[in-house]
């Protein structure tokens, strides 16, 4: 048996068990320090939290240690307030996730509408099959912001990238190429990534419900939630993060159509992409922190344009307006290899 | 090991958690990369790994054992969702610039991408294994974890723990052997810049010991 618990050295037949699988792989890369920034940033978040439920422990006893931040995306529990909101960003928001009844159901309105648009464009869109070995290409613009404990965030300089993601399906190690400052970085997964919601390639999701119903309930299925975030919120977010990507008109159409089920939908008259173009938001505020999470779509055109977060409410040093992240799609298409870049129209 | 530290991390002693924290950031981060491959990615999971350990300080089992397991397990899970999903990585970086340059001098950036390199040569072979073997690979072989203290880093028993393993050196000695035939086949190229004559030097391996107790 195995000396338990001991906290020494371990056995020597362990030792001569692990000097094996040294034989059996390339070695790792040697150890490094934590850099010093980040080794200061996140000892501050971890103190600034025991701080916070201590003194909240204080206050109230039964106040339960709940996630507190995430890059981008603060998780910071705000007291179930009502929500009343206009001006910043010329935004008009009257209702947040659903809280209250009546001050919703008229933007929930428009925003369902809207979005029957969108899906009425979508599935008549020309949207060419993609093939296994083929790449999706996407240039991008964006920004994201650092936050601090108390609230307060500074948008990062806006930096452009260019991605090529691996369009097949079966679980494969390296799943694009990115091209950032000049360089050109694999993207790998460890273990392997085979297609799926992390992963969406063109024939996963064409292979999904066609039937808004149907797909919803798949997509609440399939989406994982955050420590104490609402799922209709992770589902929408989710979903955003699929607009992007290419894949059938029918599939896009019955996306659009999912989004107007889930309740809490917004429709903004102007928002605004990372690269300053205007058009016409759909937004849903994340209950927890106030944040609104709001894709952009071109007014005429009704092409999905980029997407923003944002704070819809005061937050202690974190002020109503303040942008948490921002990005914009500037240009997409399909080639046969990692690097090559679609064709200028 | 600090005289008493477990017990001061369940009593929630912020200074002990300071401590647990300048102790052990730096095995957390390490082993966060060798799971995830990447040293951003990394740096989130160990961040997120002590604020875990803040709040879940009530379940901690007493003694006075290392705390170096209880923190590597957590690093673990955190390091098992943060690669979910590539799209979403790339997504982020396609929407988010270069990390804040403060230290990342040229010479670190390119460090970091020769460790990136360097690591996707491991996956490779360490890459076909499943994950539960994989994840106590990387404790016991990486980071140094004697059995029982990986059992009570994964949550699960020492017997489960001498089985993975033994799983996994089976598995990685039959890829060893593969690869050998192949480069017997096609001598002249050597896939990859990475040592690769390591894993040959140890060839034939011996029946492991444990095994033929």
């Amino acid at each position: 048996m195995n000396a338990v618990g001991s906290g020494s050295a371990r056995p020597e037949r362990e030792d001569a068990a692990c000097e094996e699988f040294a034989g059996l792989l390339p070695s790792v890369p040697a150890e490094r320090d934590v850099p010093s920034a980040p080794y200061l940033h996140h000892k501050d978040r971890l103190m600034q939290l025991i701080d916070d439920d201590t003194a909240d422990h204080q206050k109230n006893a039964a106040a339960a240690p709940k996630a507190r931040q995430r890059l981008l995306r603060p998780a910071v529990l705000m007291p179930a307030a009502g929500l009343a909101l206009a001006g910043a960003l010329a935004v008009t928001f009257t209702g947040g996730g659903g809280a209250s009844g009546d001050a919703t159901a008229r933007p929930h309105e428009t925003a369902t509408v809207l979005l029957d648009r969108l899906a009425g464009t979508a599935a008549k869109s020309d949207v060419q099959p993609v093939r296994q070995d083929q790449f999706v290409y996407v240039k991008s613009v964006g920004a994201g912001a650092e936050m601090e404990e108390n609230g307060a965030s500074k948008l990062d300089p806006r930096g452009e990238s260019e991605v090529w993601k691996s369009q097949q399906v079966k679980r494969i190690h390296k799943t694009g190429e990115s091209y950032e400052n000049g360089s050109y970085s694999n993207a790998y997964e460890l273990g392997g990534s085979p297609a799926g919601l992390g992963r969406p390639t063109y024939q996963w999701l064409a292979a999904l419900p066609t039937d808004p119903d149907v797909l919803l309930k798949e997509l609440y299925r399939m989406t994982e939630v955050e420590d104490g975030q609402e799922k209709a919120q992770a589902v929408f977010e989710q979903i955003g993060r699929l607009l992007g990507d290419v894949m059938p008109p029918e599939n896009a159409a019955a996306l659009y159509k999912a989004v107007a089920k889930i309740p809490g939908v917004t429709r903004q008259e102007d928002a605004v992409d990372a690269a300053g173009r205007h058009g016409f938001g759909i937004a849903r505020v994340d209950k927890r922190t106030w944040v609104a999470n709001e894709w952009i779509f071109d007014r005429d055109s009704l092409a999905y344009l980029g997407e923003r977060e944002y704070r819809t409410k005061d937050f202690v040093a974190g002020k109503k307006g303040d942008v948490l992240s921002e990005y914009a799609l500037l240009k997409h298409g399909i080639v046969d290899h990692y690097r090559e870049r679609p064709a200028t129209k | 090991m600090t005289e008493g530290l477990r017990e001061r991390i369940r009593a929630g002693d912020r200074e002990a958690f300071a401590e647990l924290y300048a102790e052990h950031a730096r095995s957390v981060y390490n082993h966060a990369f060798r799971l995830t491959g990447d040293w951003s990615v990394a740096e989130e999971v160990m961040g997120d790994t002590f604020l875990d350990a803040w709040r879940g300080r009530a379940r901690l089992e007493p003694g006075d054992g290392t705390l170096k397991p209880w923190l590597l397990g957590v690093a673990t899970n955190k390091a098992r969702n943060a690669k979910r999903g590539i799209g979403r990585r790339l997504a982020f970086l396609a929407r988010r610039p270069a990390p804040d340059p403060v230290e990342d001098f040229a010479e670190e950036a390119a460090g970091r991408i020769d460790d990136a390199r360097q690591l996707a040569a491991v996956r490779e072979v360490y890459g076909r294994l499943r994950r539960a073997e994989q994840e106590v690979l990387a404790l016991c072989v990486w980071s140094g974890l004697d059995y029982a203290q990986a059992a009570e880093a994964m949550g699960i028993p020492v017997g489960t723990v001498r089985s993975r393993l033994s799983r996994a050196r089976t598995r990685l000695r039959k890829l060893a052997e593969q690869r050998l035939a192949e480069d017997e086949k096609e001598p002249p190229r050597r896939r990859g810049e990475v040592q690769r004559e390591a894993a040959f030097a140890a060839l034939p391996f011996q029946e492991y010991q444990e095994e033929t107790r």
